[in-house]
Formats: C-alpha cells, structure tokens, sequence
C-alpha cells in the first residue's frame, strides 16, 4: 500500500504508551465503578439470555421448553455469568455486567499488546489514541454491556489489526495470529451476519492490494477452525432443540427482519442516531483529503458502512444495533484526531514533552467529555432500570394504592384520566419472589430486565413475544406467508395452553397490538376465561436509553388469575 | 510497500469510441425523457407544479411573501417562470413545457459536461468520462417515471454537474477555457442558492481538495468567481426586497418552518426504510458504491469527490428529517456516479484481462461490446416507449379545449376532483384548497387552468404552526405561533371575500379538525357556501349562485 508516511518525530513512544494505557485504565475503572454502585443494571437482551440460562440450568431444552430468538451459543454462554452469581450469591446482572467489562478490558489490552510494542511501524503515531478510542468506545455502550454486538465486536477489533498488519505486509507471530482467529471465529458464531464484517474487509483489502496469500493466512484457519468446533459443536445439541432452532428459530430471524414495522414510523421509541451518522460522516470526509497517510483509516470507513448496512437490515433502529458503527466511528476519529494533532503538532512546533502533555491534556479532556455526555444518559436512564427497585417501588407502590386502576375496574372515569403505574409496581404489589409471570408485549423492554432485577420467573414457552409481531408482519407482507402461518399455527395453541395452565401468577398484554392479535387467533378467550383484567401499567421513559422499544407504546393491561379473587 | 498503479490509460481510438458511444446512449436517453411529455402533457407533480404556479403568478405581476405564499427561497420561483414563459409564447400546456424545460436542463447538463471532458481526450482517467455521464443521465431516467422528475434537488444536480466537472478538472491540473467555467459557475449558481442546504456540497468539496492539494489559486478561478459573484448578487437582490416581501419571509415564513418543520419528520429508521423496497435498496447502493469506492480510490481521482458528495447528500438527508425521496437525490446521484465509474474501472481492468486472453486488438474487442451495449439499451429503449405509448393509449381522455388548448390527452390527477373542478368552475376562476400537503389542489389547478383564491397555495402552515405551538420552548414562541395562526386564518377569510371562489376544498383528515376547533366555519361568508358532500377525502363547498345556475 503506497502510504505516506506522516513525519512525527515520536520523542518516546514509551511514554505514550503509557500515557495512553493509564488513561484506559482511568476510564475502566470508571465504568467498574458505575458498574458496582447499580448492580441491577443490565441490558434488556442479556436479561432475557440470563433468565434463559436459568431455565437451562434447570434441566429445560432451549426451543423446546422455553421459546427465544437468541442462538444456542449466547444462551449456554450465559451459564457463565449465573453459574457464577449463583456461587457467589450476587446479582447475575452483576456478574454479567462484570464478565463483560473484564472482556472489554482485555479487547482493549490486547490490542495495545498488537500494536503498541511495535515501535517501528510508520504508522505508529495513530495506535495510542487508537487504543484510548477503543476503550472509550466500550464506555459509549455503558447500557448496552454484554450485548451480542458488544462482544462480537470485542473479538472483532483484536482480529481486524491482526488481519490489517498481516494484509500490509507485517509480521504476526504465531500466537497473536491463531488467538485472534479462534476468539473471532466463536465471536461470529454468536452472530453470523457479522461474518459479513469480516468478509468485506478481506474483499477491501483484496481489491485495494491486489494480493491472495492473506486470505488464507493463519489466524483466518485457526477462525474457521473455532467457528467449525461452533457449528460441530451444535451436534450435541438435543435433537428437538437442534431441529426446532432450524425449522422455527433460524428462518424467523433471517426472514422476519425483511418485514415493516410500522411502529418505527413517527415515534422516538428508540433514540434517534442521527448524531452517529452525523459524526462519522465528518470523520470519513475529514479522513478522505488524508487518506494516504494511513491504511487504518480506508478499512475502518469500511467497517462503518458494513456495520450501517447491518444496522439498516434490522429494521428497528436499537442502540445495540449502532454498536458496530459506534466502534467504527470512536475508531476513526482517533485517526483524524492523530492526524489534526501532527498538523498541529507542525504549525505550532512544538514536540518532546509538552507534546506528550498536550497529548494526555487534550484526551482527558476529550474522554471528559464523553463521559459528561454519559452521565446525562446515565442520570435519565439508571433510575429506569437498576434504581428503580426497592426505593421506587416502594414509592410506586404506594402509589398504586390510591390509583384508581388499582383493584378496579380499567373502565371506570377516574381510571380514564389518571396516569397508569408501572410494571414493576405492579409485579411489586401482586407477586413474589421466584413467581411465575407472563409478558405479552411487542418489544422485550417491558418485562425485560425487570424479571431478572425483580426476581420473577417467565412463565410458559415464550420467553419474548415481541416474535408474534414480528410473525404477523412476516405473513401480511413476506413472500412467504404460508411460512410463517405455520409457525403462527405452531405457537399460538401453545401460548393457549400455558394460560390455561394457570401458572403465572400475572400476565401483562399490551393493548392493541398483543390485544388485537391474541384475539384474532382465539388466544383472548381463553386469557379472559381464566383471568381478569385488574388494570393497566406504562412503559415509562421507553422513548430513552436504555429502556428502548421497538413497539408502540400503549398502555399494557394487566390480569390477574380469577381464581384468586373469587 | 512498491507495487505499480493499475494502468487505465486508454488509447485514442477506444476514446474516442466510447464518445460514440457515449453520444448514442444519450440519444437513446433522450428520446426515452421526450416520450413522456409528449404523450402526457397534463402530467406533473405536486410539488414542481406550484413552483411552475407561482412563476405564472409573479408573471401576473403578484409578489412573492405578500400575494403569494410559500416557504422556498425566491430563486426557486423566479426560475421557474422559464415554463411558464414558454407555455404563454407556444400555448401549450404548462406541464408539458415544464417537462420540456427539465428535458432541456438535462441536455445542457450533460452536453456541456460531455463536450467539456471532449478537450480532455488525453487526460489519463479519459475511460472514465462516458460512463459517469451516462451514470449520471440514469438519474434523470430514472426520475422520469417518478414525481421527483425535476424537484429543485433535480435542478441543483443538473445545473452543479458541469461545475463539478470544471472544478474536478482544475483541481487535477486541468483547466478549461474562462468562457465555459463562466458558464459553468453560473448556472451551478441557481442550484446552489435554490436551496441552502446544498452550498455546503460546494463548500465541502472544495474543502477537500485544498486539503489534498492546498494551493489557494485554485480556489480563485473563473467558475468560482462568477459562482460568489452571483452568490452576492442574489444576497443583495434579498437585501433589497420591499420590506413587506422580506417581512413575509424571514419575520413569517421561515420563524414558522424552522419551529414547526418536524411536523413532517419521522424517525430516522423511517427515513431510511420509506415507503417501499426501493428506499431501501437505494441505501443500499449508497453503502456498497461507498465501500466499493473506498478499494478502488487508487484507480481514479473522482472517486474521493463522489463519496464526499454521496455522504453529503446522506447527512443532509438526515438533517431535513423527512422520507421524501426529493431530499435523498443527491446521495443516490453521488451513487449512481459512483457506481459508474467503479462500474468502468472494473469493466477496463476486464478488458485487459479478456485482451491478453483473446489476444485479438483492442479496437475490436471494443467495438463489439459497444455495439452489443447500444443494441441492448436500445431494445430497452423500445419496449419503455411502446409501454407507454399503449398506457396513453388507454388512458381515459381530457379534451384539451376544456383547459384551454386544442387536441385531447390522458386525463389529470385525482379525476373526481379534477371533475368537480371542471364542472362548477372556468378557466382563470379562483379556487381554493385548504389541504395538509401541496396535493391535491396543486397539480390539479394548473392541470386546469384555475387560480388560486387564496395567497396560501396549501394549507400546511396550519399543521406545522399546530405542530410548532404545542411543542414551542418558551411561552413567547407558543404565543407567537398562535398569533400567527390566527393571522392565516384570517388572511383565509380575507382571500375568500376578496376573490369569492366558486369551489372551497378542505381536506377531511386532519384540516378540518384544525379549521373547526378555530371555528372558521362559522364565520358570516360561508353562508354563502353549500356543502355539497365529500370527495376523495375532501369536503366540497360550493358558491351558492353557481349552485343555482348549474341547477
């Protein structure tokens, strides 16, 4: 690659290196910080996964006894983080929460293990604000820890150096190459449109350096390898397991996402991400002038705009799903920054240790600012998911007492005009610990994290409903709706029976959408047959971080077993 | 690392081969965008049909923010009285003259820029030059069949191609004659003040390639000279407005739509998805030509600038909020020329592979390819023509003289309403539509001939003062929309006394609810109105004298 190189006179690379790692080291502490004080903060998908895991490690098969859309591979991981919490005796959300900030670290640390000891690179002068980048890019995702993009990206990054230096002609030892390709090759297991990612890098490089060997290179085998001992290692999977995540889980989730969903239309379910796009467009046209100084920068646009079109074919806009475009714009604007800072660096004339200074000076107060940038969402979003429980529950309890909804009748005047309560009000109030509870929603958000923080236990086969809209969608407008009517068919008297079984203790439907469609497949009778309607919860702060939803926010009507009032 | 760059220089007989070509397909291109106009003469769309409106009322003598109304910067309007020009001295229809007009901005656009890159012939990336302008023309052709053919942001990459092409050039070392880059820097004027968001194109571009190659000289050429010249005049033009004009549009118009444009916005999940497949799938181009270009970027220097331009275009996109597929053109036409000319390097990197396979000459081998191209792209060519002249032909008739021209054509939009309208009304009669959107009230009046009642041509700055109230930061702003609002309501009623039309539209779906929680139905001069009923979702009222005669 005809790179030219940027003539920075690095007065001691060993001082930025260390600059640079106490600075992650800062902001890691940081996070663990944050961390411990809200050990029941937890993204909504990694509760799902451990309430999952809890079932497994209670001897049920996942697809046969419990229904989720997460793959085998993130559902036994999970074993992980609650074999650990259950040892330990601590919030699984804490353990899991912990288990992904020490994989951060570690992503970090190994990349500056890739880079920093490479001293005679010429394109040395970018690696520690790369390293820095990297960290603060796992801050930026502070609610989104432990995500199933989070950690593909947290195996991905280490490999896309390996693959970079190995593509311009660097040598890679044996171990560095064969780590990163085994930890890759498990990462895209976790995800395999990530391997995408990993594809069209190689075809960029290919196209741009014109070479074949890399693509067969050692660290490429030894990923293949782990992905194989993955794919093999379905194998001892149950059979039904097996056959049901083939014949029911797999097909939804690459056919369902094609399918609209009119709930992303006008609402602000989901925080707007304007401010990614906006940010990395800058960074791409600030890199484009200068693009010969660097081979970093062309691959990380790229890894931009594959992790775009992996954001765009989900359809729904979560944060989760921009992580692959945060990474790659924290990434890229570390380059531009380096870049602006040898310009700087020129004009001003300056160099030796106020350089160096200037340096940690001006990343501080960069990282500062993120962080200022975090603590807002951070003091709007913490009350929502961790601090809500016991002290606003007592609070909402209480408040749910007076509430005309409570122990009435949801038609009443009263109960039109007051605000209803939250879930976890009620859950608080007409159940205990380790109870069985149904949520009939269309997004994850409302039952999750709030069973895993509350401690209650999902009830029946469907773990997640948002999958039933996601399915009427999929009939009304996939080519193949015959499919999906089977799978309708399939669940459905399912979810029938688990009702009639009477076993959890609440059941919450939201209106219109889950309503509309437990009527239409005759799944209302028999919920009004055996349980009553008691009142109505809100999703509250659902248009904000980390409480994101995909669905429409209507209220959600919550029924209690006849039997128990009779 | 040493490896030698791909060479892609082409000798002169394939150049000049593919300008043959290049001519052919443009020909084609051509013909294709007049079979249009000709064979629908009524047809235009809503948006580009009251910019055509309004440049007849200004030619009327009405002014603009004081008789007429809308949120655009006046070039825009002023532009567009070239149609309505044309359509007065060869009394055709509007709409086909403004088809026409487009068809002619195209011609320059890519004519100029062809024969600009002509006297380029021995510039190394010369295998490039035909296929970005034909990648360029797909999108008109594109367009053609859609209701963005010749919206504002159309304009701007008509009149910007050729000063891209100018500015290309001269950055890399290669100037063109004073006369032309005058040319070229004036006419990219017009689109670059039509609407602001799209100088900071120009902006960014040149910001790029001082940054890759800083010499100030560029920056002073005659293209950019006569640009900021006509930039200036503009700015002095609006500086010099009468005082009502100007307060018409920066105390009225533009406090509204900057407080109350989130009214049409979704969230930008939407934006990206749309309305149909085909948002999407433009998206996705916008990414793989992206991607691609960042491999292919050694091979040509008009790579960097495309990118910038379609990732420009993408952010403005974002920033305007809404999915309307006039604000994504410029990223899709970055993409298209992206795509054109990723789609050449790789085609001259296979030539030369297929050469040293075949071993038969060059000039050959492309000859043959040329020719199969134009045998196919004509056979295209065709078969679009054929299908529209069978939908003309089966399309149910307008006589023209009911619009004030001669021959018959297929019928308008919205035919109830163009039906009422005929009905009850005559050519020049004011009439009046308080709708949510610039449809249907307009194409339909300039469809046929009628005026317009009001100085509001659409009713969307009652939803957007709505919008702009109820979500107003500060007490000050929400009364401030709501005195507004009470003045548009009130310019309503003063229009309708004054102008007295025959027909008054109102949209049922949302402007009604407005209009009756202000209670303007109950002011003393609709008295003078019937309801006549509801069609396509609007209530109908009609003057009751023209009731009474038509009875």
């Amino acid at each position: 690659m005809q790179t030219k190189v940027a003539k920075m006179p690095l007065d001691n690379r060993a001082k930025y290196s260390l600059v640079s790692l106490a600075l992650v080291v800062i902001l890691f502490a940081l996070v663990f910080g944050i961390i411990c004080a809200h050990p029941l903060m937890i993204a909504p998908e990694v509760a799902l996964n451990l309430e999952a895991a809890k079932l497994i490690a209670t001897g049920k098969i996942p697809y046969v006894d419990f229904f989720c859309l997460s793959s085998p591979l993130i559902l036994y991981g999970s074993l992980v983080p609650l074999l650990f919490a259950q040892t330990l005796g601590v919030p699984p959300s804490l353990v899991a929460n912990l288990l992904a900030w020490s994989l951060s670290l570690v992503s970090v640390l190994s990349c500056a293990v890739i880079l920093l000891p490479r001293w005679h690179h010429r394109e040395w002068h970018y690696f520690p604000l790369f390293i820095v980048a990297l960290a603060l890019a796992n801050v930026l995702m502070l609610f989104q820890l432990g995500q199933r993009e989070h950690l593909v990206m947290l195996v991905a990054v280490p490999y896309f150096l390996i693959r970079w230096l190995r593509w311009n002609g660097h040598k890679i030892s044996k171990k560095e190459a064969i780590l990163s390709g085994v930890f890759a090759g498990f990462g895209f297991c976790l995800w395999d449109a990530f391997l995408l990612m990993a594809a069209s890098l190689d075809g960029f490089w290919l196209l741009f350096l014109r070479k074949i060997r890399p693509l067969v290179a050692l660290e490429v085998r030894a990923g293949i390898c782990a992905a194989s001992i993955c794919l093999f290692s379905a194998l001892f999977l149950p059979e039904a397991a097996r056959t049901n995540y083939l014949s029911l889980v797999y097909p939804m989730l690459s056919l369902g996402y094609q399918c609209h969903d009119w709930s992303i239309y006008g609402s602000g379910s989901v925080p707007e991400r304007r401010d990614i796009f906006y940010v990395a467009i800058a960074a791409i046209l600030f890199v484009l002038p200068f693009r010969r100084r660097t081979s970093l920068a062309a691959p990380l646009v790229v890894l931009f705009l594959v992790g775009f079109g992996l954001y765009l074919s989900q359809l729904k806009g979560l944060s989760q799903s921009a992580i692959p475009m945060i990474f790659a714009t924290a990434l890229l604007l570390s380059i531009d920054l380096a870049i602006a800072g040898v310009i700087a660096r020129r004009i001003l004339r300056i160099g030796g240790n106020i350089a160096l200074i200037a340096y940690a000076v001006s990343v501080l107060l960069l990282a500062g600012a993120f962080l200022k940038q975090q603590e807002s969402k951070i003091g709007r979003g913490l009350p929502l998911v961790a601090e809500v429980i016991p002290e606003e529950i007592a609070r909402q309890k209480s408040e749910l007492a007076s509430s005309s909804l409570a122990g009435q009748s949801s038609t009443g005047d009263s109960g039109e005009t007051a605000e209803p309560a939250s879930c976890a009000a009620w859950l608080a109030k007409y159940s205990r610990e380790n109870d069985e509870v149904l949520f009939l929603t269309d997004s994850l958000v409302a039952g999750y994290p709030l069973m895993l923080q509350m401690n209650r236990q999902p009830s029946g086969y469907l773990l997640q409903s948002d999958c039933l809209v996601e399915l009427e969608a999929c009939e009304r407008e996939s080519l193949q709706p015959k499919t999906f009517q089977s799978y309708a068919e399939n669940l459905y008297p399912r979810l029938e029976r688990d009702i009639a079984s009477q076993r959890a203790k609440m059941i919450f439907v939201q209106d219109v959408t889950m309503d509309d469609l437990l009527k239409k497949h005759k799944v209302a009778e028999t919920l009004h047959k055996y349980y009553e309607l008691r009142g109505h919860a809100r999703l509250k702060g659902a248009n904000a971080e980390p409480v994101e939803h995909t669905g429409f926010n209507y209220n959600i009507g919550v029924f209690l077993p006849r039997r128990q009032h009779q | 690392m040493k490896k030698r760059p791909l060479s892609l220089v082409m000798d002169t007989s394939t150049r000049n081969s593919m300008f043959v070509l290049g001519g052919l397909l443009m020909l084609l291109v051509f013909v294709r965008l007049l079979t249009f106009p000709l064979l629908f003469p009524l047809q235009i769309s809503p948006d580009q049909s009251m910019f055509v409106a309004i440049g007849e009322l200004l030619l009327q003598g009405k002014r603009l923010y004081v008789d007429v109304f809308d949120v655009n910067p006046p070039l825009a309007f002023y532009v567009h009285m070239v149609p309505a020009v044309v359509s007065r001295l060869f009394i055709i229809p509007a709409p086909q003259t403004f088809g026409f007009s487009i068809i002619a901005c195209w011609l320059y656009s890519v004519g100029f820029s062809l024969w600009l890159l002509w006297w380029q012939s021995r510039h190394k990336e010369a295998f490039l030059f035909v296929p970005l302008v034909v990648s360029f023309s797909c999108l008109t052709l594109w367009l053609s069949q859609m209701d963005e053919f010749g919206q504002r942001e159309h304009l701007f990459l008509l009149l910007f191609f050729p000063f891209f092409i100018v500015r290309w050039l001269r950055w890399n070392g290669h100037a063109t004659s004073p006369k032309a880059a005058i040319i070229a820097g004036s006419f990219a004027a017009i689109g670059l003040f039509f609407k602001q968001y799209y100088l900071g194109a120009a902006v960014i571009l040149e910001l790029l390639w001082f940054m890759e190659k800083p010499r100030w000289r560029n920056l002073v050429a005659p293209e950019t000279i006569a640009c900021a010249v006509l930039g200036v005049l503009y700015a002095c033009c609006l500086l010099a407005m009468p005082q009502d004009m100007k307060d018409g549009y920066f105390s009225f118009m533009v406090p509204i739509f900057a407080a109350g444009y989130s009214e049409y916005g979704t969230s930008i999940m939407f934006q990206f998805v749309g309305w149909a497949q085909m948002w999407n799938d433009r998206i996705y181009l916008l990414i793989t030509a992206c991607a691609l270009g960042m491999a292919m970027m050694r091979y040509s220097t008009l790579i960097m600038p495309l990118l910038a331009f379609s990732l420009f275009g993408l952010a403005s996109y974002l920033l305007q909020g809404q999915p309307w597929l006039n604000h994504a053109l410029p990223f899709v036409a970055g993409s298209y020329m992206l795509v054109g000319v990723e789609a050449a390097i790789a085609a001259c990197v296979l030539r030369q592979y297929a050469l040293t396979v075949l071993r038969c000459s060059g000039r050959r081998f492309d000859i043959v390819c040329m020719v199969a191209l134009v045998i196919w792209q004509g056979q295209i060519a065709v078969q679009a023509i054929s299908e529209q002249m069978q939908r003309a032909a089966e399309a149910d008739k307008l006589d023209l003289a009911l619009v004030g021209y001669k021959g018959q054509a297929a019928r308008a939009d919205s035919e109830t309403l163009c039906a009422v309208i005929l009905r009850y009304t005559k050519i020049g009669d004011p009439v009046l539509f308080i709708t949510r959107s610039i449809a249907p009230g307009y194409p339909l009046l300039l469809q046929t001939k009628r005026e317009p009642a009001s100085r509001y041509l659409h009713g969307m700055l009652l939803p957007t003062l709505l919008y702009a109230g109820d979500n107003a930061g500060s007490e000050l702003v929400k009364a401030k929309m709501d005195g507004f609002r009470t003045k548009v309501l009130a310019d309503y009623k003063t229009d309708i006394r004054r102008s007295k039309p025959k027909l008054i539209m109102i949209q049922s779906t949302r402007m009604w609810d407005i209009l009756e929680d202000s209670k303007f139905m109950q002011d003393p001069i609709f008295e003078q109105y019937q309801f006549a009923g509801v069609v396509d979702d609007h209530r109908i009222y009609i003057r009751r004298d023209v009731v009474t005669s038509r009875n």
